[in-house]
């Protein structure tokens, strides 16, 4: 039998696009993560056009709406030795980055308040004129919840996601999964969504390539390397096999590591890393068969309240009431709780990303340097995928990709591991954390509005709460135990002052 | 099998070390021609099935004859110039690429395999797939020293910046130039104006024309970078945040910023994979990529050859194959149509023949061992893109939206040729020019105080 390739650098045949397609995946994003066409050495030279001619064709996609997917720098693989030579400004903030948005619907407000146009790919179908739980937001949280609250009999929900699934941050992360938190509630958390994880396969018959490689810590001053040793103390107290090492003792782990510059590490070999679209597919399918409903490119447009409760939902494709809205959209919460009169506090925070050409497996754990946000690990595909924030991006709206972040990045990664300089980006990309004051959730009931629950603020590491977060949520919100966390979290906590900060953020 | 086909070629004689084997090759060609030259075809090996690999695009831009170069993984070998010595290895197969025993993973998976639904879940199997799948996943090994040579950064400030040296581009160039503007002109190929070396439709500007651009551009001071690919158009940092500024690497492990008054894009078009079975084999190659192996580099990689596809193109490359001394078999279509068109591809690790389809529904058997497709194109609209131009889809794949003077949405971005859907010289040279012209006006408005 004979096969027909769309794309030799991933061996993507074209039966592989079909299947996409009667899967439900019927825009270019989604069929290029569903499939991973483009995304290997030629970026999707030679087969984009490929593809959406077929989409145009098997899936009646009009043929003024195809586009390539959005192109991701570098045009062509440089190494970071190369790129490490840029010079950077680090009392200069960031720019914005490319791609420029070139259609009003990817365009949005400050703040994430959705922009009033509708995405080309609209569904033409109305939506229900009513729903038990309404969940706006399609990442992550808000399926992750969809499922759980399904499988819990409540049946009626709603899932509205403005573009494709994983078009937001749950499609953008590293996809670490650890254990090493600094709090005890993050690491209960933790733990649970590791027990997850393991099992996510069988429960949703699709791989998460979920690979536990451990986490490796490194710290470059004496400060950082006590936090390492306060937190290791509270996770093995709780259970968490995290084991402090010299930095000797680390490149026992990662040989390639050069360890001038750290004075400690820290290693869970637990912790681990998952693929993150199946995880997000995974879930969507769990719940539409599980009755619950996922629409795609469908935007939330006002909410509508009276007598102190959210009445109704508005979006794009007509209005929806609901017994309870939950906003599950990451990023973007502030602007849907402005919908409602709500103010949060959380800002959107852009992190940049990148992923080398695919080699042949040499790194283990994924490797972070916690006092500057580092952090690096190496996919099941063979990419070495990694990021580091910058100090000086301000709180803004903002997905585009900066040659400075790449040259930060290369010169942080090759000091970190020298072979690496001859080692080549393929892509890089963006996506926004949703960060609070206190690096903790907004969870849990809305002041004034009760029947309003916030489900968001999850400051870069939401994907790996989700599992055990959403599970605690729709066990209370199908009438079971309400967990402390949904009283401690709430957003009225800023008005008490009743603040913890979480300080093992990374990225 | 290959040959040489110029005789008397002046190239030294130099010896690659390929896998262990010293491989002959002409100094300074590039490593494709001297591996296919010396009849090695499988090039790499597929990320999932393993299947046979060969070069398709000869133009940096697929990713089909990445071999590892020097101990540096996952290295165009079309993009590298054949040196005494250099150390050449294939990547991902075992025992070696000629025969690799991961190719069964192509047979036990006749339909294909899904990586999605591989064992989802089953004990203990799902583990062991996980640590096979780690194991096999990857292309090159990682580098073996701490690094092959020092990079450097520079910083150019210009008027025109033109992206490719192509027809248009050229064209754009010189237009910029006589109009007083600075241009600096960035082309991805290791001369300017390669494609016009092989040009495949009637009417292509001919070398003369090129030299000519050529002494225009040196007497006006104009820089030429070649083998330097841009990579990015970004707008922080720049001279003006109104237009782009390209960030390029040269082949010398030189990063460029070029700080411009306006940007030319003209990227051209890529040859993309025509979709029919066994597309992948090696022996199938873009037309112009094949034109270009036979005048520049003087290889000959078959005897027997199909052409496939529509248009001057396909008829320049048959013309181009008996010039050769190449038997052209038939000349089809890629979809259905008068000519008849191909279904599929036939061979075990290389081409050997095609089924070709007849209007009448009927199917033939060719032997072939070379299969040219022509004009199964689409823009290379990245850079543009980046940048914010607006893209649409046309019968020429995608390209990128601007008007005559190739003015795209963005103010000081133009985009011409090929890549913004002017795909007969005639046309690209005309739209170059405006744009040439229109982008030194540009840059001088933008100079202005």
């Amino acid at each position: 039998m004979s096969k027909t390739f769309v794309c030799t650098c991933e061996d993507v045949t074209i039966d592989d696009v079909r299947q996409a397609i009667a899967l439900g995946h019927r825009d270019i994003e989604s069929v290029k993560r569903f499939t991973g066409f483009g995304t290997g050495p030629c970026q999707g030279k030679l087969c984009t056009a490929a593809v959406a001619r077929i989409l145009a064709r098997e899936a009646g996609l009009a043929p003024e709406t195809l586009q390539p997917f959005t192109p991701r720098p570098p045009a062509r693989m440089l190494s970071f030795g190369e790129l490490a030579t840029y010079p950077v400004d680090e009392e200069e903030p960031p720019g914005e980055g490319v791609p420029v948005p070139v259609e009003p619907h990817e365009r949005v407000g400050e703040d994430g308040s959705p922009c009033p146009h509708s995405h080309p790919l609209k569904p033409m179908e109305p939506l229900p004129a009513e729903a038990e739980v309404v969940i706006v937001g399609g990442g992550i949280m808000g399926l992750a919840l969809a499922y759980n609250l399904a499988k819990r009999g409540l049946r009626d929900v709603l899932v509205l996601e403005a573009g494709y699934l994983c078009s937001g941050a749950s499609g953008r992360n590293g996809g670490g999964v650890r254990m090493q938190w600094s709090t005890p509630t993050n690491v209960r958390l933790a733990r649970r969504s590791v027990e997850i994880c393991r099992a996510f396969a069988r429960e949703h018959g699709i791989n998460v390539w979920f690979r536990q490689g451990g986490y490796l810590f490194l710290a470059s001053d004496e400060k950082t390397a006590e936090r390492l040793e306060r937190s290791a103390a509270l996770q093995n107290s709780l259970g968490v096999p995290t084991r402090l090492l010299s930095p000797d003792g680390a490149r026992e782990i990662v040989p390639e590591l050069a360890t001038e510059g750290f004075v400690a590490a820290s290693y869970n070999p637990e912790d681990g890393v998952v693929f993150p679209w199946p995880f997000v597919w995974g879930y969507a399918k769990g719940a539409r068969r599980l009755g619950a409903r996922v629409e795609t490119f469908t935007k939330v447009t006002g909410i509508e309240t009276g007598g102190g409760r959210v009445r109704a939902v508005l979006t794009d494709r007509g209005t929806v009431r609901c017994r309870t809205l939950v906003n599950a959209a990451g990023a973007w919460s502030p602007g849907v709780a402005k919908l409602a009169g709500v103010e949060l506090p959380n800002r959107p925070h852009r992190h940049e990303i990148c992923a080398s050409e695919p080699l042949k497996p040499w790194l283990g754990p994924l490797v972070s340097v916690l006092d500057s946000g580092l952090y690096f690990s190496q996919s099941m595909r063979g990419e070495i995928v990694g990021g580091m924030g910058d100090p000086k991006e301000p709180p803004r709206f903002e997905t585009g990709s900066t040659l400075r972040f790449l040259a930060r990045y290369a010169r942080a990664i090759v000091r970190c591991i020298p072979r690496m300089a001859d080692v080549k980006v393929i892509r890089q990309w963006a996506g926004c954390y949703d960060v609070t004051p206190d690096n903790n959730p907004i969870l849990g009931e809305t002041p004034r509005l009760p029947n309003f629950l916030q489900l968001n603020g999850f400051v870069g590491h939401g994907f790996m709460m989700a599992p055990a977060v959403t599970e605690l949520m729709a066990i209370w919100m199908t009438g079971g135990p309400k967990d402390e966390i949904f009283d401690r979290f709430t957003l009225d906590r800023y008005e008490r002052g009743e603040l913890v900060r979480e300080d093992f953020i990374i990225g | 099998m290959a040959r040489r086909t110029k005789e008397g070629d002046p190239r030294r004689i130099v010896h690659l070390e390929v896998e262990g084997q010293p491989i002959p090759a002409r100094e300074g060609e590039p490593l494709t021609a001297s591996l296919l030259a010396a009849g090695m075809e499988i090039l790499s090996r597929g990320v999932k099935y393993h299947r046979a690999r060969g070069p398709f695009c000869l133009a940096g831009r697929c990713g089909q004859c990445l071999v590892r170069v020097d101990g540096e993984a996952n290295v165009a070998a079309c993009q590298v110039k054949a040196r005494d010595g250099m150390r050449v290895e294939r990547q991902n197969a075992f025992p070696s690429a000629s025969h690799d025993v991961f190719r069964a993973i192509d047979w036990v998976y006749p339909r294909g395999l899904d990586h999605h639904t591989l064992f989802p879940g089953v004990p203990v199997v799902e583990k062991v797939v996980a640590r096979v799948a780690r194991q096999l996943a990857g292309l090159g090994k990682l580098p073996d020293s701490e690094h092959s040579a020092a990079a450097r950064h520079e910083e150019h400030r210009t008027d025109v910046l033109v992206i490719g040296a192509g027809a248009a581009g050229l064209a754009a160039a010189v237009e910029a130039a006589r109009a007083g503007a600075r241009v600096t002109l960035v082309d991805d190929r290791p001369e300017p104006g390669t494609s016009l070396i092989a040009p495949l439709r009637p009417g292509a500007p001919t070398l003369a024309w090129r030299e000519e651009a050529l002494r225009v551009l040196r007497e006006s001071g104009a820089r030429i970078l070649s083998s330097t690919f841009v990579f990015g158009l970004f707008f922080e940092d720049g001279l003006d945040a109104r237009v782009p500024w390209a960030a390029a690497r040269g082949s010398d492990r030189t990063l460029h910023s070029l700080h411009p008054r306006a940007v030319v894009v003209a990227t051209g078009a890529t040859e993309n994979l025509p979709l029919f079975g066994n597309n992948d084999l090696p022996g199938i190659f873009g037309a112009r990529a094949l034109a270009l192996l036979l005048e520049r580099d003087g290889v000959l990689p078959g005897e027997r050859a199909l052409v496939a596809g529509e248009g001057p193109e396909a008829e320049g490359i048959a013309a181009l194959l008996r010039r050769h001394g190449c038997e052209v078999v038939a000349t089809v279509g890629l979809e259905p149509g008068p000519r008849g068109h191909v279904v599929r591809a036939r061979g075990r690790g290389r081409l050997a023949g095609a089924i070709v389809q007849l209007p009448d529904g009927s199917e033939q058997k060719l032997r072939i061992d070379l299969l040219a497709v022509a004009g199964n194109l689409s823009g290379f609209v990245d850079l543009a893109r980046h940048a914010g131009a607006e893209i649409r889809m046309s019968a020429d794949g995608f390209v990128v939206v601007a008007d005559e003077a190739g003015r795209t949405r963005i103010p000081g971005v133009f985009a011409c040729g090929e890549v913004a859907g002017r795909g007969s010289p005639e046309e690209a040279i005309r739209q170059g020019s405006e744009a040439g012209r229109a982008a030194a006006a540009f840059a001088r408005q933008e100079a202005a105080p």
